[in-house]
């Protein structure tokens, strides 16, 4: 019984059960008995080394990974269909935090939906309400609805009052035709034509106020929202590396064109060829991952020397 | 209180290499610029896979005992061991459960998947996944360790080969960092086994 | 410390410092003979940013009921879903049309529920069968009746002017021709507020037109000028609306010195 002698470290002891044996069916603290104690008292923040680490000070936030980004999203009226795209840079301040990553979500099969704001509410909001649709889809039998997306994703942020910061551009064509609509934060939605979002959306917006028409092809509404995505990369600090696309066709599965476009590659990798056995190693050790119990291999450096050449550094500093 | 990010300090570098993957941490752990003592901020999650934590300390041990739960869990009701893919969705949801009173860590994980392809992913305090090709760092030391990595990181690289270049990138950095450092260890991880090393690395 | 005109001026500046999507906004409702009209701008702005610059702010709440929002974008589409929602509910209880003042007074007691946390301020126009009928629900919420209303960051630029041309018993393009000026004068002056005017015309035998102004009459000496010098060059047709001939101010005072117009009483 964990913590009955009042030594578990993550859950006070429960008091002393009535019957003299320590037997009972119904304990005060039932979550002792089912594993849940450590997830219960998970995050009380027992383990942290000094209590002067409660978060009194909260002007210091750690820094979340963001999107500093250019996604966009236009109507093709003339076929019918939707273009989203979106460059492939994550920031973490000054830092570029990821050099590729992908912007453009899935929601349902004919729903995809670009995220801008904080990188990890863009891709939990979008994996829950994809969740959602699915259900939805699994009820009904039908094909999921843009405007059902929106919804459910505006009914999400909403309460949340911006504190959940995703920034969406949501495109997909469903029985009543293409759609994009614009999703902020805060939970206010606008139903457009083409739609920008994200720091470069000024950059990407000039290109799609004096360029876009309702009678342009699909290939030149691709252009544009590339060359909308490019104008983000080239214009904006935080929106950079490769543009993303994908197109959304009635009845089609949607064509996703990760990397379609990639004008920032490295020009002149070092291919430099380490040389080998260079690096001192104190101590090692193999572990083989034969499922044969195998003894571990011999340890070729003497590990108690090194241990020793540890101790003695350590007090001189 | 400053930062908690940087309270106890310390660096995790996950590097891919040709059928093989490696993952670097230091020992340090100190209270902002104070030396209290060494710790091992990366554990194993069954074979071949290794998840590293960088950040508080005290949330690394948490998520770090959490994720222990949820995987031995995983373990007795799937029969199989977690995959590195599902092992860095549960980190996710994990993180992300906590929104908006975060655990301050940000997770790699480094492994072979069950065709033994290399797998190295890191997490964002909140729970955003990066899976990169090439490599990942987090902790205080990333500013300094990304440029080396980025010289030196190349394609398809031998186990051993990768072992030089995540410790010489790994060093170059801990060089710089004042949070980081007191010994490094490196586990490169290939089909056939894990090389754990400890690596003789400046004392201050 | 800022100091603020008008109320609404204030509340715009609030909004804008809540950092939330802003409907810095001209709206408007007026009654006519046989119905009301009800008109908005469509600029939508997040900071100096326009988010969307052909925006519906006029929302539909039952095929007779019309709402005009203004304040935070996301606070206003919510309550007005659910107010939707509500009289959808409600109409088929009672088998009937639903009144605008029971409309007017949902979205009040709603708005009024969550006056802390939300910035809203509407105007509700509509017909039923009682008439025509115009409500303001401003901030904090009182319910008002009134035979025309403006509001928004734009309205506080018009007041003077509503109050000089507004007359009653206007006819349909008489009271369409009042929206769209006082809409396009507030336009002008209010930086928030601009794109095109938006209309619902809604009559007394229950029928609803939606209009769209895109060429909103221009007021201003600037844009006067500008347009001519265009209008030489070959640029620009003539506009279908003289300014001199919708200025037809209505202040008793000038009627009864202006010699010759006395027959034209207020």
């Amino acid at each position: 019984m964990v913590g009955a002698n009042g030594e578990s470290r993550y859950a006070p002891a429960p008091p002393k059960p009535s019957d003299p044996d320590g037997f009972c069916f119904h304990s005060p603290h039932p979550e002792v008995f089912s594993g849940q104690a450590r997830h219960h008292h998970r995050h009380s923040h027992q383990n942290m080394a000094s209590l002067k680490l409660q978060p009194a000070d909260q002007k210091v936030l750690p820094k979340a990974k963001k999107t500093g980004t250019t996604i966009c999203g236009l109507i093709c009226h003339r076929e019918g269909c939707v273009v989203l795209g979106a460059d492939t840079r994550a920031t973490s301040e000054a830092i570029i935090a990821d050099k590729n990553c992908s912007k453009i979500h899935y929601l349902a099969p004919n729903i995809y939906c670009c995220g801008a704001g904080t990188a990890a509410d863009t891709e939990h909001v979008t994996q829950l309400i994809s969740s959602n649709l699915k259900l939805l889809r699994l009820n009904s039998g039908r094909q999921s609805r843009v405007d059902v997306a929106c919804v459910l994703l505006k009914r999400h942020l909403f309460p949340y009052q911006g504190y959940v910061s995703a920034a969406l551009v949501l495109g997909g064509v469903d029985f009543t035709g293409p759609h994009i609509y614009q999703v902020w934060p805060h939970g206010s939605t606008d139903s457009l034509d083409y739609v920008t979002m994200g720091s470069g959306s000024m950059a990407a917006m000039s290109m799609f106020e004096s360029r876009y028409s309702h009678d342009l092809t699909l290939d030149q509404c691709k252009d544009l929202v590339h060359d909308a995505v490019l104008a983000g990369i080239f214009n904006d600090e935080g929106s950079g590396s490769n543009v993303d696309i994908t197109i959304i066709e009635r009845n089609k599965p949607a064509q996703i064109l990760r990397n379609m476009d990639t004008p920032n590659t490295r020009l002149h990798p070092m291919r430099f060829q380490m040389p080998l056995k260079n690096t001192v190693v104190l101590r090692e050790f193999i572990e083989l991952h034969e499922a044969a119990p195998v003894a571990p291999a011999a340890v070729p450096a003497p590990a108690k020397k090194a241990e020793d050449e540890e101790r003695a550094a350590m007090p001189l500093e | 209180m400053s930062d908690p990010m940087s309270y106890n300090g310390g660096t995790v570098l996950a590097m891919n290499g040709k059928n093989c993957c490696a993952i670097a941490s230091d020992l340090r752990f100190g209270v902002n610029n104070i030396f209290v003592g060494r710790m091992h901020r990366i554990f194993p999650v069954g074979k071949k896979i290794l998840v590293g934590y960088s950040g508080l300390a005290s949330d690394c041990q948490t998520l770090n005992e959490t994720i222990q739960l949820q995987t031995n869990l995983y373990s007795l009701r799937e029969g199989r061991q977690i995959s590195p893919h599902a092992l860095t969705n549960l980190i996710s949801t994990d993180l992300y459960e906590h929104r908006f009173g975060p655990l301050f860590v940000e997770p790699i994980v480094c492994g072979l998947d069950e065709k033994n392809e290399p797998y190295v992913c890191g997490a964002d305090l909140l729970g955003c996944l990066s899976k990169p090709t090439d490599f990942i760092v987090s902790g205080t030391g990333m500013e300094m360790m990304m440029g080396a990595c980025e010289s030196f990181w190349r394609p398809d690289m031998e186990p051993e080969e990768l072992l030089e270049v995540i410790s010489q990138c790994f060093l170059a950095g801990l060089d710089r960092d004042a949070l980081s450092g007191w010994g490094c260890v490196v586990h490169v991880i290939t089909p056939t086994h894990t090389r754990t090393v400890y690596l003789k690395s400046r004392q201050d | 410390m800022q100091a603020f005109a008008t109320p609404e001026q204030a509340f715009h500046e609030a909004l804008k410092a809540k950092g939330g999507v802003d409907l810095g906004t001209s709206i408007m409702a007026c009654r006519f003979n046989g119905g009301v009209v009800c008109g908005s701008d469509s600029r939508t702005s997040t900071g100096s940013y326009v988010a969307n610059r052909i925006t519906d702010k006029l929302t539909q709440l039952t095929p007779n009921i019309y709402v005009c929002r203004s304040g935070s974008s996301a606070d206003t589409q919510i309550l007005s879903d659910y107010v939707r929602y509500f009289l959808e509910m409600h109409s088929l209880e009672l088998d009937n049309r639903c009144s605008v003042y029971t409309a007017a007074h949902m979205l009040g007691d709603l708005a009024y529920q969550y006056k802390e946390q939300m910035q809203t301020s509407f105007l509700v126009a509509g017909v039923d069968s009682t008439g025509p009928h115009i409500f303001c629900v401003p901030l904090g919420s009182p319910v008002i009746e009134e035979p025309w209303s403006i509001g928004g960051s734009g309205s506080s630029y018009i007041y003077g002017h509503c109050d000089a041309t507004y007359r009653e018993n206007m006819t349909q393009d008489e009271c369409i021709q009042f929206v769209t000026n006082a809409l396009s004068l507030a336009m002008q002056r209010d930086g928030s507020s601009g794109g095109v005017i938006r209309l619902a015309v809604m009559t007394n035998d229950f029928k609803v037109e939606r209009r769209l102004i895109t060429d909103p009459p221009s007021f201003s000496r600037a844009s006067t000028a500008c347009k001519t010098a265009r209008r030489r060059l070959g640029l620009l047709s003539p506009p279908a609306l003289s300014p001199s001939l919708v200025f037809l101010p209505r202040f008793p005072l000038f009627v009864v010195s202006a010699p010759g117009r006395a027959a034209r009483s207020p």
